[in-house]
């Protein structure tokens, strides 16, 4: 009876723990005979909830309009977490219908063909006479190119997306700091020689900063354009950086920024750059960016409310006039199950309405020129007054095409930065640096040139066949190690009551971990369909090992920074629990204070620490400064020095953990022993020594493995506070491994990563448990 | 070798526990003083005044006739031995028993005795550390396992290495903390007196704190009885035995303790329930008084015969004589011990008085639980005491 209890508990547990996904698959399937549903994902970065609410109230419109079709919304949040979620989607093989595409991004997707293509409906439009037809000629031609890829590079061939708006980019100038320098405001024709004069005369005013530079890889780019130079050739067949009119061209950018006080904002933090410096207003002039900051540039309050006065002018001229085109398409997924009713609501989302509507938000320019051009986008009764401005840039205006590896743009904005932003590198190291690692990059092709596809058949059979030898030989012992009938009895109800965990440890845990080891075997990108990955053998662990510089340098980051972490924080832990076995009134209080930190948020914690370490007026510079020593730029050019050690610092807070530990340890400890010392004549030292650390022992050498562990697992802190910038001098292991799988779609190679990640780890924990084994004393566990 | 005098010490807690009372005790050279009592009676809070491990709230603490209360316990020049030995794990047996005398080196830093060029000087205390190591581990039979860990010995070992730490600095006085009651019987019988001779090689100064009075009694020279942060009775084992200072002392000395019943004392008869006792006339100062007190005796003062269907009523008033029921039988080989309840006219006041007799095996023969007895009190070895817990011994003649 009991027994039939025990079956029936735990067989209503683990359907319990089912029923809410097979829920969802009910409901989700509640549709009117007749309706579809469609699927929509976009983003709302700058644009905030403004941008949310109009793409809703144009998903409304367009069901009212459409009966029979609904459309339901997805909205992840920034654009970083969209393409982690559409990543996730596409390679569940659930990719909504109708999402926003960058331009940057148009090649990785079209090359792995995950998008419609759309031509076809385009050229239908033409001839079909309907009054809401949508007409390419209408769009400025440069944002259709921008989504159009021919396999190898974007700008022409298949048309992937419809250009929902874009920008043009140029810089944001502080009015008010122009007038008090008495320096003329610029025009549209303006050159570099006026900027870096202006610049150098703004910062001749007290306590301001001439202008801020960001040194995207785009903006970088389109900076070298105006020079008439270029990283790659627009084919993208060659690489151009090595040549001379480049190196000269990033040289003077470079000297501006570091050799010259004041002119630009030399990158010393990351709060110091970037678009929110100029809402301070100690900044003249902030870009080169596009029309995306507005909205957050018109919370500054006018001149008369404390605020400043401030508009926007195109990038200045250098040798030629050039500009970039920066754009997002709403795209439709290859896979739809309704491509038709997915082109009527891109064009909606894309339709002369919706683009005014979108215009207001002042977050981009409408793609369609006779929205631009209409009082909706130049309505100039919100600043900035210049929107003529983004306009007259049009004309010089192209997409700057990237490889479809997204490796390229992330590998020359790290060396860029290197060279250009934190200064630790001359360009001409910066430039070798990044030639080096992309061509390390280029030769490594896994597999081979023809790759096998992965045996999945064969691969699943002598998974199962395994498996089952697992659970018979797992059987087999079961049925002879208890002989009794009641341990059996016994068993059989522990492993029933444990099986809703044993199955999710399976399914959640163990099969992962698995197949984490068979991908890391292959190319797998993450966002495509199993049948898709090629097997490459043992290529991806080759190449990490031998070739991969950054990975190398991840290595030597995180093993820098683990060196220094753990000693510091396992002394700091136990001297704080030392400190807190006082019998102090109130040491309840105490203990709590220095344990909190370990339950706050890791992001805010991190955020928080980024303005601790800032250079400029962080808290750890001023107190440095204050006793005469000058502090170095933790997160800039003294970032291979200092980098990691910042993080090693911030990693003190989190001692509350250790602490707790050690404190329990240390009340453990034989009171007998102390004044056995204490008779012996032994003074504080010698006590330490001969008791405490030998007492302490096992529990010096759990914490320490603990925090080997962690300091190998380094993420949130690097990911908020660094991106893993400047270069690659914070780039931790687990950054790495998260740029490459999630980010730059290498899931086989981040897989390898992780093994090797698990063997470091295995193999340390072994070597401390093994070198520690005469110096651990277990006496005080003993009873 | 040293004498140690406590005067008017107390101890006194946080929140106002009285844990030592005013206690005065003066222990001679070369005197082995156990401090015994149940626990909770103050007698290791006295010894860890003694050793300085707790602050003495009031009174006097002298060692050899100086006044200690304020030096520091490493200072006192005494040795401690901890009931659960508190060897140092990670030193082997040779470095725990050298760590007092390394501690105490005046040239423990290697690197500086060679700055200041007393090189020599340092060697030659090393010398002597190894000479005095060895002549401990000798006395101790530690040879064996002078390289050996703490967790590689047995109980007995380590206890031994605990004594051997103790003696290897040559203290004045050594105190030991129930340093049997970790042991199983057996090793704690043989250490016992081991320790015994020991002391007799050393003829050094020992306070010894257990709660055992068996082993106080076979181990004191001097045996202090505590009870409430008070000194019950402070003489040799043997007085404490024969003649309890106070009824406490009377119920914890002695295996099998007592035997104590509450009664009233009369015209030269104590009476009780049940229990009528003429006495002889050994307590001047009850002569025509009348007033409760209790009576005890030892179990081995006491004979059993088997009551008999026809002496029955008339029995009760022939003397010293008790009329008991058995309800158990303990035999332990020569001798057994015979537990009754006394039999009572009425079921009331209270509960049942237990007694306990000592005697011969062949006496006890076939004794059976159940069996109605008579208790022959030989009453020129019993005792009076004023009523309560702490109630006085009456004096006798």
């Amino acid at each position: 009876m009991t027994r039939l209890m025990l079956v029936v508990i735990a067989s209503l547990l683990v359907v319990a723990a089912f029923t809410r996904v097979a829920y969802r698959g009910i409901t989700a399937a509640k549709l009117n005979t007749g309706e579809i549903e469609l699927t929509v994902m976009h983003w709302s970065g700058e644009g905030g909830q403004e941008e949310d609410r109009i793409v809703e109230d144009s998903l409304h419109a367009f069901e009212a309009a459409n009966p029979g079709v609904r459309v339901k919304r997805l909205n992840p949040g920034d654009a970083g977490s969209f393409y982690t979620k559409l990543q996730t989607m596409m390679a569940a093989g659930d990719a909504p219908d109708v999402f926003y595409v960058g331009y940057e991004g148009l090649a990785n997707f079209a090359k792995l063909d995950l998008l419609l293509p759309l031509d076809k409906f385009v050229s239908r439009e033409k001839t079909s006479g309907l009054s809401d037809a949508l007409d390419l000629d209408a769009f400025y031609p440069q944002t259709v190119d921008a989504f159009r890829f021919d396999g190898h590079r974007v700008g022409q061939g298949t048309l992937y997306g419809i250009p929902k708006d874009f920008t043009t980019v140029g810089f944001y100038c502080n009015k008010d700091l122009f007038r008090a320098a008495g320096v003329p405001f610029p025009t549209s024709e303006w050159t570099w020689d006026e900027y870096i004069a202006a610049a150098r005369t703004l910062a001749a005013l007290p306590g301001i900063t001439g202008s801020e530079f960001v040194t995207w890889p785009v903006m970088v780019r389109t900076y070298l354009r105006t020079h008439g130079c270029e990283v790659i050739s627009d084919d993208l067949e060659s690489i151009r950086v090595q040549e001379p009119a480049t190196i000269a061209a990033l040289e003077t950018l470079r000297a501006w920024r570091h050799d010259e006080v004041n002119t630009l904002t030399s990158g010393k933090s990351k709060i110091a750059t970037g678009a929110s410096v100029f809402l301070g207003g100690k900044v003249a002039m902030a870009g080169p960016f596009g029309r995306w900051v507005v909205p957050s540039y018109r919370n500054i309050p006018s001149s008369e409310n404390g605020g400043f006065d401030w508009d926007f002018v195109p990038l200045p001229r250098g040798s030629t006039r050039a500009n970039c085109v920066l754009t997002v398409s709403w795209s439709i997924d290859k896979n739809t199950r309704h491509p038709e009713e997915s082109w009527k609501l891109v064009k909606w989302l894309t339709d002369a309405r919706s683009q005014s509507a979108n215009a207001r938000l002042g977050l981009a320019i409408p793609t369609m020129k006779s929205i631009a051009e209409s009082p909706a986008f130049l309505d100039a009764s919100l600043p900035p007054a210049n929107n003529q401005g983004y306009l007259d840039a049009i004309p010089d205006a192209t997409v700057i095409g990237w490889p479809a590896d997204a490796t390229f743009e992330r590998i020359l904005g790290s060396t860029m930065d290197q060279g250009l932003k934190s200064g630790d590198l001359t360009m001409t190291q910066a430039i070798a640096q990044f030639q080096s690692s992309w061509n390390t990059h280029v030769q490594f092709v896994p597999g081979g040139v023809n790759p096998p596809r992965v045996p999945w058949n064969m691969l699943s059979a002598g998974a199962l066949s395994l498996l089952g030898l697992i659970i018979a030989g797992a059987a087999w012992l079961w049925w002879r190690g208890s002989s009794s009938r009641n341990a059996r009895a016994e068993e059989r109800a522990g492993f029933l009551l444990a099986s809703p965990w044993l199955l999710g440890f399976l399914v959640f845990m163990a099969f992962p971990i698995a197949m984490s080891f068979v991908l890391s075997l292959t190319n797998w990108r993450g966002n495509g369909p199993l049948s898709s990955a090629d097997w490459v053998g043992v290529d991806n662990y080759a190449q990490l090992l031998w070739r991969d510089a950054r990975f190398h340098t991840a290595a030597k980051v995180t093993a820098y920074y683990a060196l220094l972490a753990v000693p510091l924080g396992q002394v700091l832990a136990l001297g704080a629990a030392i400190v807190m076995t006082q019998k102090v009134r109130g040491i309840a209080l105490f203990r709590a204070a220095w344990y909190l930190p370990s339950v706050l948020a890791g992001v805010g914690v991190s955020i928080l620490w980024r303005w601790i370490f800032d250079s400029q007026g962080g808290l750890i510079n001023r107190v440095l400064e204050s006793v005469g020593i000058p502090g170095p730029e933790w997160f800039g050019k003294d970032a291979a020095l200092f980098g990691p050690p910042a993080f090693a610092i911030m990693s003190c807070w989190l001692v509350g953990g250790s602490m707790m530990i050690y404190l329990a340890g240390l009340q453990q400890i034989p009171r007998e022993l102390y004044e056995a010392a204490h008779i012996d004549g032994a003074n504080s030292w010698r006590r330490f020594r001969t008791i405490t650390l030998p007492m302490l022992s096992p529990v010096i050498l759990f914490n320490l493995i603990m925090a080997v562990i962690a300091s190998f697992q380094v993420f949130t802190q690097a990911f908020v506070m660094t991106g893993g910038e400047p270069g690659d001098l914070t780039r931790f292991y687990v950054l790495y491994l998260f740029n490459k799988a999630f980010e730059l779609y290498d899931m086989g190679y981040a897989s390898a990563m992780a093994w090797i990640l698990l063997v470091v780890v295995l193999v340390f924990t072994a070597l401390i448990l093994r070198s520690s084994a005469r110096m651990v004393y277990y006496e005080s566990l003993r009873k | 070798m040293a004498t140690v005098t406590l005067a008017q010490v107390s101890k006194m807690y946080d929140g106002g526990v009285r844990a030592v009372d005013a206690i005065d005790l003066a222990i001679n050279h070369g005197e082995f003083c156990v401090l015994v009592g149940p626990s909770g009676c103050g007698k290791s809070t006295t010894l860890r005044m003694i050793a300085g491990l707790e602050e003495i709230t009031d009174g006097v603490l002298e060692i050899d006739g100086a006044r200690v209360n304020d030096l520091p316990a490493k200072d006192r020049d005494i040795a401690f031995v901890f009931q659960n030995y508190a060897l140092y794990p990670h030193l082997t047996v040779a470095q725990n028993v050298a760590f007092g005398l390394e501690q105490r080196r005046a040239h423990g830093n290697p690197l500086r005795a060679m700055l200041t060029g007393q090189r020599d000087a340092r060697g030659r205390e090393s010398a002597h550390i190894a000479q005095r190591v060895r002549e401990v581990s000798s006395t101790l039979g530690l040879d064996e396992l002078l390289t050996r860990y703490p967790r590689e010995l047995s109980g007995g070992q380590r206890q031994r290495v605990a004594v051997g730490r103790a003696i290897a600095r040559n203290p004045k006085v050594f105190l030991f903390d129930e340093p049997l009651s970790n042991l199983d019987a057996r090793l704690r019988l043989e250490t016992r007196t081991q320790l015994r001779l020991l002391h007799r090689r050393l003829s050094a100064t020992i306070v010894y704190v257990t709660h055992d009075q068996e082993e106080a009694m076979t181990l004191a020279d001097r045996l202090v009885v505590m009870h409430q942060g008070r000194v019950q009775q402070n003489s040799t084992a043997q007085i404490a035995y024969e003649t309890p200072a106070n009824r406490f002392v009377a119920a914890f000395i002695g295996t099998p303790p007592m035997n104590l019943i509450d009664g009233h004392f009369a015209h030269g008869t104590f009476e009780s329930h049940g229990v009528s006792l003429p006495l002889p006339a050994r307590w001047p100062s009850l002569i025509n008084q009348s007033k409760p007190c209790a009576l005890g005796f030892r179990p081995d003062r006491a004979r059993i015969e088997r009551a008999t269907a026809h002496d029955g009523a008339h029995s009760v008033s022939a003397g010293a004589k008790i009329n008991a029921r058995v309800v158990a039988v303990e035999r332990l080989g020569d001798r057994t011990d015979i537990a009754m309840e006394v039999a009572r006219e009425s079921a009331m006041n209270g509960g049942q008085t237990r007694l306990v007799a000592r005697v011969n095996a062949d006496e006890a023969e076939h004794m059976r639980e159940g069996d109605e007895v008579r208790v022959l009190v030989d009453t020129a070895h019993v005792h009076l005491f004023e009523p309560g817990e702490c109630g006085a011994r009456i004096t006798a003649s």
